[in-house]
């Protein structure tokens, strides 16, 4: 069995924030009102943070960094969601089950990376987003959590893919969207087990990092430091 | 034969229930009003989401929990003080107890409820009993306060069955309820044996029930990563806190009783004087617990955990904490250890302080910590929404109209504790004070039973 | 009221508390089979559901013993 794992390359983002929209037309990730943003309640699977700013006015450098589900091994949301409404896979996903969800929104409480976000209401759509939801992904209701699943619908569909044509998953056959979209190819996602992969052998370079990692949640979206 | 014919010893206390005033009636249609309108708030959050409330992405737990956490808090009034009150063999507690059992009950039904109104999907609560976690502390949450809702209930009715007997045989309204809820009480010696052996496990198993409560409510917060919850001090520190907000809460429903019923010659100056002895100690352990749990943070010194701590101090929640630590610490301490001014007055307004700096106590617990998210997004800043305001003076009224009603269908002082107290209990004080002295034991029994012979 | 029909209604009053002891039992070990289905953490499954169902038997069991001698003891002197 796989271990999914994303490394995400700070030296070569831009912060375009492609991986950004990538993700929310993908995941059909609501659209919140102008009301409802500015009180906080955009929601963003995938999200650039600005972790600190170089230098002064107006020659700021701000440090960015893309940050979407750490996928943790030992995540801290699934050990207080009350009615298993996510759960890890066995290739170390942590998946969501819409439908399970009470939105008691404790693991939001207790997520170290804020990364779950609430449907707080359900706002109309505009009309050209209602044309291009992505049929694989479900629309969810309001009152429940969500959050980055590495674009599971897509492993889904390769591993479907691959079965009709009688061979095995290859690398690459299966790649989320955030990945897809990046123009300057900073992030690689892949098997973290396959130790010849390009994910692993980067998990494993000198500039990996992971966010909080000392926290123990083992994150497996890593970072590789932005060196000057 | 109609009550006004009868006429007991303690006739004061079963008046409220055969008279009401006209100002009840008016303060009942306020309440309902009030309780009408947060009903409606509620009715508006279920058609539209949670987008009624204030909260929003960090601070997505906000009103409604720390109302869940305050009004659990206020039912340690009732079960625990009673129970313990009732073990020490504190003959004060007579009068006292039964008020702090209906709070108890009452306030546990309405904060029971307040997680369930902070849900996404309430609909779907069900999966809890089909398939809920039992490795998630809300499930033990939801085990321990129906455990403690069950036996409060239990233990506020047990002591209450000779009670609702002396009303079954007055007659009159209600007649059939008394008959049914009296479980066919007469006062034999072999039933009062058979009642005081409940009470005696009652309140020996209630006592731990009542602290798993309110640990393992700590405990939802306390077993999270997040800076200002992760403590090991959460689950005594918010016993104590809701021992102290209990106390007050009982203090201030008992002075408003006193004056609505006159109680006056019940709850007399000496019990306040002791639940504000008590107060005080309580605020003194209180701040003993604060001090510890915020001055370990600030000598750690860990970033994460002093931008939640500065947020507190000197951050957007500054005229919180002070206010929480003027009125939590420094007016209780000054108004209830002076003698000039720990009179019934005096102690009300500790008590009123108290109640109002425990809210913000849970408060300054819950949403700082959350507005602090260990990653830099932009700090969040929550104010309620009318919906949440509604609802929280909702609960409120609820818990003051089951409280009146209550006092309409029964006794809200125990009227056969306190015969019990007028004829046996004078004696048994002073044979028990005899044992404590030096000298014989056995001879003051001897004495005593010449003594009860004659 | 006749007093039989007083003593039904007691009776059935008394049963709401059985019920909830054997519903609590029944709701927690099927969450415990769950909690084996799923791999949750055993331990505190096991504690918090034996402690559970303990005191929700022992409520039921004092408030019946209350109950039956009240009534066995109605009559004598």
């Amino acid at each position: 069995m796989p271990k999914y794992g994303m490394v995400i390359d700070l030296n070569k983002c831009t912060s375009c924030q492609a991986c950004v929209t990538a993700c929310k037309v993908e995941n059909n990730v609501q659209i919140v009102s102008e009301d409802d943003a500015q009180h906080g309640r955009a929601m963003f699977w995938m999200k650039m943070l600005t972790m600190e700013f170089d230098g002064d006015y107006p020659n700021i450098k701000p440090k960015t960094l893309p940050r979407n589900c750490m996928q943790c091994d030992e995540p801290s949301c699934i050990k207080v969601c009350p009615v298993r409404a996510t759960y890890i896979r066995e290739d170390g996903i942590v998946a969501q089950i819409y439908p399970q969800c009470i939105g008691c929104r404790y693991c939001m409480a207790n997520c170290p990376y804020t990364v779950k976000v609430f449907n707080w209401d359900r706002q109309a759509q505009p009309k050209e987003v209602e044309k291009t939801y992505n049929p694989d992904v479900s629309v969810r209701p309001k009152g429940i959590v969500e959050k980055c699943t590495f674009c599971v619908h897509r492993l889904q569909d390769a591993s479907e893919k691959a079965k009709a044509e009688h061979r095995e998953l290859e690398p690459g056959d299966y790649v989320p969207a955030c990945v897809e979209a990046c123009p300057v190819d900073a992030i690689t996602f892949g098997d973290l087990d396959d130790k010849k992969s390009d994910v692993s052998v980067a998990s494993r370079d000198y500039r990996a990092f992971g966010l909080l990692e000392e926290l123990g949640t083992v994150p497996k979206v890593r970072y590789l430091n932005a060196i000057e | 034969m109609s009550y006004v014919d009868l006429h007991d010893e303690d006739e004061t206390l079963f008046r409220p229930i055969y008279e009401t005033s006209k100002s009840f009636y008016i303060a009942v249609v306020v309440l309902t009003g009030v309780f009408l309108f947060g009903l409606g708030c509620y009715i508006h959050q279920l058609l539209y989401g949670l987008g009624a409330t204030g909260m929003d992405e960090p601070v997505s737990w906000a009103f409604y929990i720390v109302d869940f956490v305050f009004f659990i808090g206020i039912s340690h009034a009732g079960t625990l003080i009673s129970a313990i009150l009732r073990l020490s063999k504190a003959e004060w507690r007579r009068p006292i107890t039964r008020m702090a059992e209906v709070i108890t009950g009452i306030v546990l039904a309405i904060g029971g409820l307040h997680p369930v109104i902070d849900l996404g999907r309430p609909d779907r609560i069900l999966h809890l009993f089909e398939r809920g976690r039992l490795q998630s502390p809300l499930l033990w949450d939801l085990t321990s306060v129906t455990a403690y809702f069950t036996a409060s209930t239990i233990y506020l009715y047990i002591p209450m069955i000779p009670d609702i007997a002396l009303l079954r045989d007055r007659g009159g309204k209600l007649q059939n309820l008394y008959k049914i809820l009296a479980w066919g009480y007469k006062g034999t010696p072999k039933q009062k044996h058979a009642l005081e052996k409940a009470i005696n496990i009652l309140m020996v198993m209630v006592i731990p029930i009542a602290i798993s409560v309110h640990t393992i409510i700590a405990w939802i917060f306390g077993m999270t990563l997040q800076p200002g919850w992760h403590s090991t001090i959460f689950g005594p520190y918010f016993v104590v806190g809701a021992i102290y907000s209990g106390i007050a809460a009982l203090v201030i429903v008992m002075i408003a009783f006193r004056k609505l019923y006159h109680f006056e010659d019940y709850l007399k100056e000496i019990h306040f004087q002791y639940l504000g002895t008590l107060l005080l100690v309580v605020s003194l352990l209180w701040t003993y617990f604060t001090f510890a749990e915020y001055l370990t943070t600030f000598y750690g010194h860990e970033p994460a955990e002093m931008r939640v701590f500065d947020y507190k101090f000197i951050g957007a929640y500054w005229p919180y904490f002070w206010l929480m630590v003027l009125v939590n610490f420094v007016m209780p301490v000054i108004i209830l250890s002076n003698k000039k001014t720990k009179t019934i007055k005096g102690i009300l307004v500790a008590s009123i302080g108290v109640v109002i700096g425990m809210w913000l106590e849970r408060l300054i617990i819950i949403i700082p910590t959350l507005a602090n998210p260990r990653l830099p997004y932009p700090t969040g800043m929550y104010t309620p929404s009318i919906t949440e305001l509604g609802i929280a003076a909702a609960a409120t009224s609820a818990f003051i109209l089951g409280f009146m009603g209550f006092s309409k269908i029964f006794p809200l002082i125990s009227i056969w504790e306190t015969k019990e107290g007028r004829e046996s209990s004078v004696h048994e004080v002073s044979m028990r004070l005899r044992e404590y002295l030096p000298g014989h034991p056995e001879e003051a029994k001897v004495e005593a039973s010449v003594k009860a012979e004659l | 009221m006749k007093e039989k029909t007083v003593y039904y209604i007691q009776l059935l009053t008394l049963s709401f508390n059985w019920i909830l002891a054997i519903s609590v039992t029944t709701w927690f070990v099927n969450l415990v089979v769950i909690s084996n289905q799923v791999k949750d953490q055993q331990t505190a499954s096991l504690y918090i559901s034996v402690f559970a169902i303990t005191v929700f038997w022992i409520l039921a069991g004092v408030l019946s013993y209350v109950f039956f001698s009240l009534h066995k003891h109605a009559h004598e002197a």
